[in-house]
């Protein structure tokens, strides 16, 4: 495979074999050094070879190795001969982030801290076992997986204001749980309103600094402020649907005449039985994940209220905006000039749309889609605005979090869990994990620095910094 | 290393994958390969406390060949977990042939309060899943996503 370095931050894969566009890969020199790179890389090419795919294969700065497609990866498959492929949204369907302001500043919260954070904790289930915060009866499931955010609202467990904020509005079209298997709903029914095991994890954050005060005014973040961030998806309900459908589609691309690289890019042609219903169960699970993170923003809500003695109202606990970073949503785009219905799959990146688009919402529209990056835990996160150089390279996309360096069980072997909690006490956060081993895995070291990866995204345009973030207390799955 | 050890052990082990967590298994016979996975895995899930009775599952699967059916056995348990919220700790394959598999699986009914979760699974992939037959045994491969 050949490499080009076409720009400071930009690498190209010239199309070879049976790659149909190049790859292209906006990064940081030092991806050269990581373990894995060579790996992540062909899996770009891999991505390129797939039907339909419109002008590149392509790969954010956070990208490391993944499962078929690389994390990191965007591809966008044209709606007319296109496909859609489950490998390139991943298991956990609409895993994203919602960032929640409050108006409360560091002093309010810092003598709070400790109980604000058991409180948290209390109501915000971790880890791979108990039930949500919310219980469904039968049947229930159904509608929620349809209706998203929206259905919480119903039920006041959301605002008018938290739909607008929320990507899509909280409700992905084209939802149907007819296509949701129940092994799916099963697993689903008792999870919503948890946080998950992995790298999912809920932090009271400070703004630290503000670099563009125009877009942080209109998202209503300044320096001092405390903001809650919540990381979390679609739980088991997402993990089999996607289960359900790579293997239907195992089959389903060996009848269309596809040759996969690796079984995990499965894919169906776009109008197929087999993808118009991995679509409808698609969009069930990112419609779960939207109203997972937000009966956690009810939760928090609830926290917020118990520990400051005042409605949520009062302590301005509303939402900035919710991202998706698993998920493949159709989108027009311009390419070459013309007009083009894609189905854009981001695994591992976010959507960025920039200044004007219809699909931001009104009171950010003049400065961008807000987009928020997770950083690894115990360091910091950011806030960055959509651009017009990402609508024109990136199909609308931008990078996701800082991107794994270490595996987990390297990471373990760096230091032990109690270690990492000690370090991060030492360095006045409040920690409190369901599992300890888990501190270990998701620590600083074993993650790429947050900051190297938003300075290329930032460089190359494909979005701009608003804010920085440093973490209080950490939650984590 | 006495006369009697076998020429091919049992067992598994987990090997490094930036993201996610690569299972390898082996020994003398498939079915002993697919029940090393599932221990490979759940050691990943939680920890048993092993005490009380166990629950048992019957599990039946298919699929078009045995590789994916080792795939599909892992999720299969994952479901069972999180729906039957059992923590799984038996495997016993009672049939096995390329395209099917019939289990008896048990475990003891999870506690949040009491057992100690690991880090979890979301599912088993295809990506560079294999399963072969060699001159003096099975071994096989997962990557779990994590």
């Amino acid at each position: 495979m050949r490499i080009e370095r076409t720009g400071e931050f930009v690498y190209e894969i010239p199309p070879e074999g049976q790659m149909r566009v190049p790859g292209r890969v906006y990064a940081h020199a030092s991806l050269f050094d990581q373990a894995g790179h060579e790996e992540a890389l062909q899996q770009v090419a891999n991505v390129a070879t797939l039907p339909g795919i419109v002008s590149a294969s392509i790969a954010m700065p956070d990208i490391h190795w993944g499962y078929g497609f690389p994390i990191g990866g965007v591809a966008a498959m044209d709606e007319a001969d296109g496909v859609v492929s489950p490998g390139g949204v991943g298991f956990d369907i609409n895993c994203g982030v919602r960032l929640v302001r409050t108006a409360l500043g560091l002093e309010d919260v810092r003598s709070r801290l400790e109980p604000l954070m058991h409180e948290l904790m209390r109501r915000v289930p971790q880890g791979s076992g108990p039930h949500g915060a919310l219980t469904l009866k039968e049947g229930e499931l159904g509608r929620l997986a349809e209706e998203g955010a929206a259905f919480l609202a119903r039920r006041g467990y959301a605002t008018e204001d938290d739909l607008l904020h929320t990507e899509e509005g909280g409700m992905m079209p084209g939802a149907d749980s007819a296509a949701v298997s129940r092994r799916a709903l099963e697993r689903g029914r008792t999870q919503v309103g948890s946080l998950g095991s992995g790298n999912h994890f809920l932090e009271v954050q400070v703004v630290e600094e503000v670099l563009d005060e125009r877009a942080a005014s209109a998202f209503g973040v300044g320096p001092g402020q405390v903001v809650v961030m919540i990381h979390s998806g679609s739980r088991g309900f997402g993990h089999q649907i996607c289960t359900d459908h790579v293997g239907r589609m195992a089959s389903a691309a060996a009848r269309a005449g596809i040759e996969l690289p690796d079984r995990q890019l499965a894919c169906a042609p776009l109008g197929s039985p087999e993808a118009r219903e991995y679509l409808a169960a698609m969009a069930c699970a990112c419609n779960f994940a939207f109203a997972n993170r937000q009966m956690m923003l009810h939760e928090v809500r609830g926290a917020f209220e118990r520990v400051f003695r005042a409605s949520w109202n009062r302590l301005g606990v509303e939402l900035v905006y919710d991202v998706c970073h698993n998920i493949a949503k159709r989108e027009v785009h311009v390419v070459d000039g013309v007009e083009r219905a894609v189905r854009v799959h981001r695994k591992g990146a976010t959507r960025a749309f920039g200044p004007g688009s219809p699909d931001v919402p009104p009171d950010y529209r003049d400065v961008g889609q807000p987009v928020i990056i997770p950083g690894d835990m115990g360091t910091e996160s950011w806030l960055l605005a959509g651009t017009e150089t990402a609508m024109r390279e990136t199909f609308g996309s931008t990078c996701h979090g800082a991107g794994r360096l270490l595996s987990r069980h390297a990471a373990r072997k760096v230091r032990s869990g109690a270690e990492v909690r000690r370090e991060l006490e030492d360095a006045g956060i409040v920690v409190k994990a369901a599992s300890v081993g888990g501190l270990a895995e998701e620590a600083p070291f074993a993650y790429k620095d947050v900051a190297d990866v938003v300075a290329v995204v930032d460089a190359v345009g494909l979005s701009r910094k608003v804010a920085r973030m440093r973490p209080l207390g950490v939650l984590k799955g | 290393m006495s006369a009697g050890y076998p020429s091919m052990s049992v067992g598994y082990e987990l090997v490094d994958h930036t993201a996610d967590i690569g299972v390898r298994v082996w020994g003398p016979t498939a079915e002993e390969v697919f029940e090393q996975a599932a221990l490979a895995t759940f050691s990943l899930v939680c920890d048993p406390l092993d005490v009380g009775e166990l629950t048992a599952v019957e599990v039946a699967l298919e699929a078009e060949s045995m590789d994916l059916l080792l795939a599909a056995w892992l999720n299969e348990l994952l479901y069972v977990f999180e729906a039957r919220r059992l923590v799984l700790t038996q495997f016993d394959i009672e049939d096995l042939s390329d395209t099917s598999l019939r289990a008896r699986v048990s475990g003891e009914p999870l506690d949040p309060d009491r057992h100690i979760m690991c880090g979890g699974v979301k599912a088993a992939t295809l990506h560079e899943l294999s399963l072969e037959r060699r001159d003096d045994g099975w071994e096989g491969f997962v990557l779990l996503d994590v």
